[in-house]
């Protein structure tokens, strides 16, 4: 009797435990820098995901993914001539990078995110609790696409900003996404925004793979609340891009008041909407 | 209708339960999706919580499908019968488990976005929103392409270097005559190039930090005409008008494009855009191979820009053809003709300060010139196979034009013709061999031709002082011929080593011949006198042979660029008399370091060293005319003349850090250099060149920034100053002169959020020369003032303030202010725009600056295009 509870109690364990590894391609092209191309892991089993930058300790980090390190420069030599642009791109050297946790229990994401501080020159990490990214009401189409033998259903949603238009498949019932996108009944493979600058793809499948002891809750950084972390980002860019503008010699006229694609994925936010 | 929506009330079908495993233990966050029966499509999916209980709610009837699945157990499909009548169905529902394995890479067909090493590749279809026209509204949905407001495209902060069609280049730099005109519709992809290579085969071989934008056709819309008119009339003014028009058709194997403008708004008719389609590169590195002419009659204007002071009325018709007869020969032809008529009107006073005492002068001209132009260009390219290529590119230029001139010189009238020529052509060949991946050469043969014919006739005979023998003239008259004969052969050998540095050679033979023939006659009744002092009739022939290696490397965060250039020489000056013989050798070497200490602190740096051969304008041994009044005479003297250049820049913080600060420093030391040995009288000047030692050169400018981010403005200082020392000869005196000039300023320019901008600055500029005796100032200050105001996005509004103020007037006006004011409205975006545009609102028609040198100060006054309304439309079809 006894034997038989063991027994019964590792056939349960291993029902939940059903975990793995999705590889995402994320493409991140904005109007004034590289477009960014670069590998991405969400790891899962059943109670959560981590969405997150490949873990360098692993022979991954060769297999293509570039993070621009490069900074390019073209010095003006006078106000006449026309060559201004000075390219300048600071990469952070911080192990744990960007994390996205999400844990199906609150429906809520716990994320990892990093600032740049222009007064110190480094990036300092954050990380705040995101209980509304959970929650995103997607539109279900009546339209299909074929990735790779899976039929894939579309849905459609406004994000803070940006309508996704999301292709997902039932075939890997998996209510996960990249980033802060899921809850789809399947998986999503193929994830884009309208204006084209935000493109994520699922390049490779590993099911199941033992994740468990990756898939934590980042803590490794200041807690904040989400909005005023928000606050402390937009004032950050704001004042890049303003400080740019400020600086356009005399004869670059002050005429364009579109704001720049930056290449920021969250373009406005829950609170701001009346 | 309200039955319908009575139905949609009332027929919501609520469906409840719970999901188990085989042990009755609840699944949680497990997917229920719901499917009309043998149907694809999703509805309406919900989720499991916790406790394994699920809620999804339907107005759908009729059988539907609803599916259990979850990445652990086995999907379980139960068939649901939705009623018309609003109920609540309970289906609980046990699962079994099952272990889900799955190892596989995916791949994608049709994806908005490709990206390749160097390549990225929009599929246009997924980036149209409906309301694009050209093809610059196209560019500006594609994230990575930016399109300033003038049409500028910038990829990386950078601008562009073209845009293909098809892979073929018809408008080179002037592309925005493309982007702004072409059809949206008739593209289907759109390639960015990043690090391109004019010669395709040099690709990723040579050093290019160059992006090039390609687009693919549309089979369906080739054809298609695309069609400009922008016609602009003058309000409540003189006569002005600023017509445009241009013309697109793609064909499957032609392509063409033609231009139109005409205008008397001080538009230059060639526009930048043309002028950058015949520009061409890949030319040999020749030099002086242009040929010079001496007399200039139009007079250089003053800088306010040519809407101020370009008296015009120019046409220009431009047609242009790319032709593919199969995908390896490609034959493209540019061709213009230029017709422009410009009138000129100075007024100035002269007052001469020198050793044999002091003079004014008064000038008084008004000058206007007619000037017809014609150009065609071929380029013939071959593509051999994949790692060879041959072309042909050839180039004419014909002009013809005819100055005369009114001029009132201390108040008597002369009149003065000129008539001028000019041909030149280019015939350059080029064959390319990439020889492996990373090796390859390139050999260049090129021939040119330039002559530049003048006659000059002035009505009246002002020089009795110089030849006081010759007392029968009445006027006088100047041939001069300059025409020059260059011919190259050029090999280029690239290779790339695996540390990505490059060795680069370039090695070859020049021959250029030189022929120049001036003739000053004195025409009296009858008789025509030709001086022997002031005829010329020289030739000068340069033969060289080469090599120039060139090593480039990078050292951690240290960027360093070699270069030794190695030329023999063998020169030969003659006239019908004498010869005069060189046969130099020079070596020539420059080092360029970029240094990037951290993000914050950059140096780039460079010195070179180097030798040069005396131009032929240099070595007249007899006068020639170069003015109404001016003779000048060069040295016949063959010695090469070396100098040094050293030059620092300094970058502390980046454009976007609240304290930005650039400088630089140059500083070029010329160990001989012509000077001059002038003699100055009232109605005539004659120049001699002379040799002399040591000319020394410094320019160091700085500009700081800092951004106040809570006002959100950017203040800049900006200071400057340069030093030139050297010395010349006046009316026979040697003496050693110092030129200084500076220049401090300061600038604010907003950055709000809101419909409105400013931005403000003022600067100083000064020049003090210095000779032993004496100092001389000239002061002046040049501040404006911009506002911009777009009530609304169709609407835009901006007006400009400048003022120039002079400090060492004595009499008359010393500051001049300019309004200029702009208004656009947008009616129908890309189809239908309307602009008014007001120049010179303050109606200023008179504009004096005044010049300083060592021998005197020159005041002048410019007559300025009066006040003027512009209204314009823009009409796309």
């Amino acid at each position: 009797m006894k034997y038989f509870f063991y027994f019964l109690f590792l056939t349960f364990f291993h029902g939940y435990s059903q975990n793995g590894v999705i590889t995402y391609e994320s493409i991140i092209i904005s109007d004034n820098s590289t477009s960014e191309k670069s590998k991405k892991k969400l790891f899962f089993n059943e109670k959560a995901s981590l969405y997150r930058d490949p873990i360098a300790v692993s022979s991954d980090k060769k297999d293509g993914e570039t993070t621009e390190n490069r900074s390019t420069k073209t010095i003006p030599i006078n106000e006449n001539t026309t060559s201004e642009t000075i390219r300048i791109t600071y990469t952070p050297h911080d192990p744990d990078g960007f994390q996205y946790y999400f844990d199906t229990k609150t429906n809520e994401f716990t994320c990892r995110e990093l600032l740049f501080s222009f007064a110190k020159k480094e990036y300092k990490p954050y990380i705040y609790t995101d209980s509304y990214a959970g929650k995103i009401e997607w539109q279900l189409k009546n339209e299909f696409k074929n990735i790779s033998g899976y039929q894939c259903q579309k849905a459609v949603a406004d994000f803070r900003g940006r309508i996704y238009t999301a292709w997902f498949t039932t075939k890997i019932p998996l209510p996960y996404g990249p980033w802060k996108l899921n809850g789809l009944p399947g998986l999503i493979l193929e994830v884009y925004d309208e204006t084209g600058t935000i493109y994520l793809v699922a390049k490779k499948i590993e099911i199941p793979k033992d994740v468990d002891n990756l898939l934590k809750k980042p803590t490794k950084g200041t807690r904040i609340i989400f909005r005023e972390f928000v606050e402390k980002d937009s004032n950050k860019s704001d004042e890049i891009t303003k400080a740019l503008k400020a600086r356009l010699p005399k004869g670059g006229k002050i005429i364009s008041t579109k704001t720049e694609n930056t290449g920021k994925f969250e373009l406005e936010y829950e609170w701001e909407k009346g | 209708m309200l039955l319908l929506s009575g139905n949609f009330v009332f027929c919501q079908t609520t469906i409840q339960g719970k999901i188990t495993d085989s042990l009755q233990e609840p699944i949680a966050f497990a997917n229920i999706f719901l499917k009309a029966k043998n149907d694809e499509a999703i509805i309406a999916y919900t989720f499991t919580k916790e406790n394994g209980t699920y809620e999804l709610k339907t107005d759908k009837t009729g059988f539907y499908e609803l599916s259990f699945s979850t990445i652990s157990f086995q999907t379980k499909t139960v068939e649901v019968l939705l009623k018309k009548e609003s109920e609540t169905q309970i289906l609980n529902v046990q699962l079994i488990a099952k272990t889900f394995q799955l190892n596989k890479v995916l791949v994608y067909s049709d994806r908005p976005i490709t990206i390749k090493k160097d390549t990225v590749i929009y599929n246009v279809d997924a980036f149209k929103r409906g309301n694009e026209e050209t093809v610059e509204d196209l560019l500006k949905n594609l994230p990575g392409v930016n399109v300033a407001e003038d049409g500028t495209i910038k990829v990386k902060n950078k601008e562009i270097e073209k845009v293909m069609v098809e892979g073929e280049d018809l408008f080179g730099k002037g592309y925005k005559l493309l982007t702004k005109n072409l059809d949206a519709k008739t593209v289907d992809h759109v390639e960015v190039y990043d690090h391109y290579s004019n010669n395709r085969l040099l690709k990723g071989i040579e050093n290019s930090d160059k992006i090039a934008l390609n687009l693919t056709l549309n089979d369906e819309y080739k054809n298609q005409l695309s069609t400009m008119l922008r016609p602009g009339y003058g309000l409540a003014s003189e006569n002005r008008y600023d017509v445009k028009s241009n013309l697109i058709w793609f064909q499957k194997k032609s392509k063409s494009y033609a231009f139109f403008n005409l205008n008397n708004v001080g538009e230059a008719v060639m526009g930048d855009e043309i002028q950058e389609m015949i520009s061409s590169s890949g030319d040999i590195d020749f030099e002086n191979e242009e040929a010079y002419s001496y007399l200039n009659l139009i007079g250089r204007p003053p800088d306010l820009g040519e809407e101020r002071t370009n008296f015009n009325n120019a046409e220009l018709v431009s047609l242009n053809n790319i032709y593919t007869f199969n995908p390896k020969i490609t034959l493209k032809t540019i061709g213009f003709l230029n017709w422009d008529e410009q009138n000129f009107f100075k007024k100035s006073k002269e007052t001469y300060f020198l050793p044999t005492g002091n003079f004014t002068n008064t000038e008084d001209y008004k000058l206007r010139n007619k000037k017809l132009t014609g150009f065609l260009k071929t380029e013939f390219l071959y593509t051999i196979s994949k790692t060879k290529s041959f072309e042909y590119s050839g180039r004419y230029n014909r002009s013809h034009a005819d100055s005369r001139t009114n001029l009132f010189f201390k108040n008597e009238l002369y009149n003065e013709f000129l008539e001028e020529q000019q041909f030149n052509t280019s015939q350059r060949f080029v064959y390319t061999n990439k020889i492996e991946e990373n090796q390859a050469f390139v050999l260049t043969a090129q021939y040119l031709f330039d002559e530049k014919p003048q006659n000059y006739r002035n009505n009246r005979f002002l020089f009795q002082e110089l030849f006081p023998e010759q007392d029968s003239v009445t006027n006088i008259f100047q041939h001069s011929e300059h025409k020059v004969h260059t011919a190259g052969l050029e090999s280029e050998f690239y290779s790339r080593d695996k540390r990505e540095n490059l060795f680069r050679i370039k090695s070859g033979v020049h021959y250029q011949n030189h022929e120049l023939n001036t003739d000053f006659e004195l025409l009296g009744n009858n008789e025509t006198i030709a001086l022997p002092d002031f005829q010329n009739n020289m030739e000068y022939r340069l033969f060289t042979i080469y090599a120039r290696p060139e090593y480039t490397f990078e050292l951690r965060n240290i960027s360093l660029a070699t270069s030794i250039g190695f030329r023999q020489y063998s020169n030969v000056l003659n006239t019908s008399f004498k010869i005069n013989k060189k046969s130099p050798f020079f070596v020539n070497p420059k080092l360029n370091i970029e240094w990037k200490i951290n993000d914050d602190h950059r140096i780039t740096s460079f010195y070179s060293y180097g030798s040069e051969n005396p131009t032929l304008q240099t070595l007249n041994e007899n006068f020639v005319l170069r003015d109404f009044n001016s003779f000048s005479k060069g040295t016949f003297d063959l010695k090469p003349m070396n100098s040094s250049l050293f030059f620092f820049n300094y970058m502390l913080g980046t454009p976007v850090s609240t304290f930005y600060a650039n400088s630089f420093l140059l500083y070029q030391k010329e160990e001989e250099y012509l000077s001059s040995d002038l003699l100055i009288a009232q109605n005539y000047q004659l120049n001699n060149l002379i040799r002399l030692k040591d000319r020394n050169f410094l320019n160091a400018q700085t500009e700081l920034n800092y951004y106040i981010s809570k006002l959100s403005i950017n203040t800049r200082l900006k200071l400057g100053y340069s030093q030139q020392k050297y010395a010349n000869k006046l009316n026979g005196v040697l003496r050693g002169l110092e030129l200084d000039t500076y220049n401090y300023g300061t600038e604010i320019r907003s950055a709000f959020s809101g419909k409105f901008d400013f931005h403000i600055g003022t600067e100083w500029f000064g020049n003090v020369v210095k000779t032993e005796k004496e100092t001389r100032t000239n002061t002046m200050n040049k501040s404006f003032l911009n506002l911009i105001y777009e009530p609304f996005e169709n609407l835009n509004l901006s007006l400009n303030t400048e003022r120039y103020y002079f400090a060492h007037f004595n009499t008359g006006d010393n500051s001049y202010y300019f309004m200029d004011f702009q208004a656009k409205y947008t009616f129908l975006k890309n189809k239908l725009s309307f602009s008014i545009a007001g120049k010179n609102l303050l109606n200023i028609k008179t504009y004096r600056n005044l010049y300083i040198d060592d021998s005197g100060i020159f005041s002048s006054s410019y007559k300025l295009l009066p006040r003027y309304f512009l209204l314009k439309t823009t009409i796309r079809f």
